[in-house]
């Protein structure tokens, strides 16, 4: 039996073989090592993430709330006298006669038929004056404490 | 010598070639698990156990990872300075059993489980070799008490002692795993129901509370709450009284609130009208029963009276013309000779008259002889005042897509009647103090007598009211309950539920409206004036003593 050059070459062959799958081996080793690594940060930050939600949900127990909402902002809870619908706001609130708004704001049409819109539009240019009448005008504070 | 070399030679090749296959054995053909183990990380959530959450996602249970300390007392170089620095961060615990824990020579003692964070952190600080931590799982109920008897408690071995963990603990451990479980609680209703729980009950002293609040077109029960409260983050501190759900869990004979069924069978058989009238001039007696009226009118009354003054004489009369047997009909199609706690496990069985006979459906007609739990009253009112269909009560929030299952009791004609009737109690009759400003509260008082050793205690009182709001299309039932109060100065004396129970629905119901997204039903004209910011401080406003003088009784 003599060495031909075919032995020669399939036994290199088989040696680059042999390292080639190593190698893949070893990357692949790698590669797991490092999602496992990744997973531990993915769990801790799931921890996290839930351990700040139930401190979140405990600083905003309602009556924590509504104790700080009332001491510091003094709000109270709404009333059913506070609350009107978009359609009772003219009657409630009826626009004052018509000062000149700035002109890109008014149109001929807008005064002659108030509509909600030019309401909002109107008010910032037009301060209240007189006595406020009604809930819209009165900014005074409202708020339902524990709505979220 | 040549063989010798030439079989250390094959030897060699077979080795290497064997070696050689199990390589290429190795390197093709054994998969890399790496696909599976990230696959089984984004399933496998931090805790096995699903949160819990309100109807609007708020959370209300949730595992977190605790650290508990425990010492490896071979490691521990001088058990005393150990013992001493652990103090400093615990100061309860006592310094001679540390040390001898310490000392032992079991090479695992626990110090203390469920650390909190501080705690963790300070401990180690303390830089003692031998302390260390291990993870383990807590359960959190970040709202402290607040709906503490519907989420429930767990044992710390993991598993639920009573309410959704313990009635849903299959469904929280495996199901579907991280998908948290909705209720159908709405936690901002639930506080206020709880404020005036508390409230009530601690202006009343009584002994005990529940009150539900229930959508009645859906039956989700929006709030429920039992008085006195449970905290669920601490279940070895709670007593067997605190754990007690009363609003599923207790019965109680519930008077008057009854009569409003018994009208609704009379409306529906079209035996009576609300027009009808009644001679409640004179005590009844049936067979040994003599039944007569708390405040007593004397005359002859219509079925609206009847309700508004709650007249058991004129509510006998009416059960004895419908007749026992429907009676009884009637009350299991409303849900009442069975259990109706949903889907919890504290879940008591009504008290059921042994027989149905004239005598008992006739005290059963206006609430004696008969113990329900509040959430059985609830659902009943739910159902005479939605059109008529009775739907099981349920803490679990519903898909609206799904269409809710429900049996016909009343015709929609007769429950819109009963609902005026019930309003003509709040606004003309003993309910006056349940009503709320804008959204027309509808409902009927009950005040009854507990019975005793030597039969009905009249010093012994459940005073209660039942009702729906708003009265223009009934969204949700509400059942307010206080077991044996006592009156005091503010009620002038009165334990009955026209002050025990009907102010506290009143302020309930103004407070919850807004948020459950109902508009206030107010003509323009009696608008009040918008009051000015420093005036908005000022607290709710009290009964008027001249509106209470002219209350009812029961």
């Amino acid at each position: 039996m003599t060495l031909t050059r075919t032995h020669i070459f399939g036994f290199v062959g088989l040696v680059a073989l042999a390292f080639a799958l190593y190698w893949a081996k070893a990357e692949a080793q790698a590669v797991r090592e490092k999602v496992l690594v990744l997973q531990d940060k993915v769990d801790s930050e799931r921890r996290a993430v839930r351990t700040l939600e139930a401190e979140l949900t405990w600083v905003e127990r309602p009556d924590r709330l509504e104790s700080a909402a009332t001491r510091h902002l003094g709000m109270v809870p709404i009333t059913a006298d506070r609350i009107v619908s978009l359609s009772e706001i003219d009657q409630i609130a009826p626009l004052r006669a018509a000062t000149p708004a700035p002109p890109a704001a008014v149109t001929p049409g807008s005064m002659a038929k108030p509509s909600e819109t030019s309401a909002i539009a109107a008010k910032p240019a037009e301060p209240v004056t007189d006595k406020p009448k009604a809930v819209v005008a009165n900014p005074a504070p409202v708020a339902a404490v524990v709505a979220r | 010598m040549r063989g010798r070399t030439i079989a250390l030679a094959v030897a060699f090749c077979a080795g290497f070639g064997l070696l050689s296959l199990r390589a290429v054995q190795i390197g093709l053909f054994r998969p890399v698990d790496e696909a599976a183990t990230a696959a089984r990380a984004a399933v496998a959530p931090p805790s096995k156990r699903a949160d819990i959450v309100d109807r609007n996602g708020q959370l209300l249970a949730t595992s977190l990872v605790a650290h508990s300390l425990y010492a490896d007392p071979k490691r521990i170089w001088d058990p005393v300075e150990a013992a001493r620095a652990l103090r400093k961060v615990f100061p309860e615990m006592d310094e001679a059993s540390l040390v001898e824990k310490l000392s032992s020579r079991s090479r695992f003692v626990w110090i203390k489980r469920r650390l909190t964070p501080k705690q963790k952190q300070a401990v180690w600080e303390l830089a003692q070799p031998g302390l260390e931590f291990i993870e383990e799982s807590e359960r959190i109920y970040p709202m402290g008490h607040l709906a503490g008897h519907i989420i429930g408690s767990m044992h710390p071995d993991g598993s639920g002692i009573n309410g959704i963990e313990r009635a849903l603990n299959d469904r929280l451990t495996t199901g579907t795993g991280v998908e948290p479980v909705r209720l159908s609680i709405d936690m901002r209703v639930q506080y206020i129901l709880e404020r005036e729980l508390g409230e009530a009950a601690n202006a009343f002293r009584a002994d005990g509370g529940a009150a539900v609040m229930l959508d009645a077109k859906t039956g989700e029960v929006i709030a429920s709450a039992s008085w006195p409260f449970m905290d669920p983050n601490r279940p070895e501190a709670n007593t067997p009284n605190q754990q007690n759900n009363r609003v599923t869990n207790s019965r109680f004979e519930m008077g008057s609130t009854f009569k409003v069924f018994t009208v609704a069978i009379g409306l529906e058989d079209n035996i009576i009208t609300p027009e009808s009238v009644f001679d409640a001039r004179a005590p009844m007696r049936i067979g040994s029963e003599m039944i007569s009226d708390f405040h007593a009118m004397n005359k002859i009354v219509s079925v609206s009276e009847i309700l508004a003054h709650s007249s058991n004489i004129g509510t006998v009369r009416i059960a004895r013309s419908v007749g026992a047997p429907r009676v009884r009909e009637f009350f299991s199609r409303l849900g009442l000779v069975e259990a109706a706690g949903g889907e919890l496990l504290e879940n008591a069985r009504p008290i059921l008259p042994k027989r149905w006979s004239e005598i008992t459906a006739a005290t059963a007609s206006f609430g004696h002889g008969i113990a329900v739990s509040p959430m059985a009253v609830a659902g009943g009112y739910a159902a005479v005042s939605n059109g008529g269909h009775y739907i099981r009560p349920t803490f679990i929030a519903r898909d609206p897509n799904v269409p809710v299952s429900s049996r016909a009791v009343l015709t929609p004609a007769t429950s819109q009647t009963v609902v005026k009737l019930m309003r003509e109690v709040v606004t003309d009759g003993t309910g006056k103090n349940a009503d709320a400003l804008g959204y027309e509260v509808a409902g009927k008082t009950g005040t009854a007598e507990k019975a005793g050793p030597n039969g009905y205690d009249s010093d012994r009182r459940v005073s209660s009211f039942a009702g729906v709001f708003p009265a223009s299309d009934p969204r949700y039932a509400i059942v307010f309950l206080l077991d044996e109060p006592k009156g005091n100065a503010q009620s002038g004396g009165a334990a009955t539920a026209a002050y025990a129970a009907a102010p506290s629905v009143s302020r309930i119901v103004a407070r919850s409206a807004p948020l459950l997204g109902i508009a206030p039903t107010r003509a323009l004209a009696q608008m009040e004036p918008p009051r000015a910011p420093t005036q908005t401080s000022a607290p709710p406003p009290k009964t008027n003593p001249s509106q209470k003088a002219t209350q009812g009784e029961p």
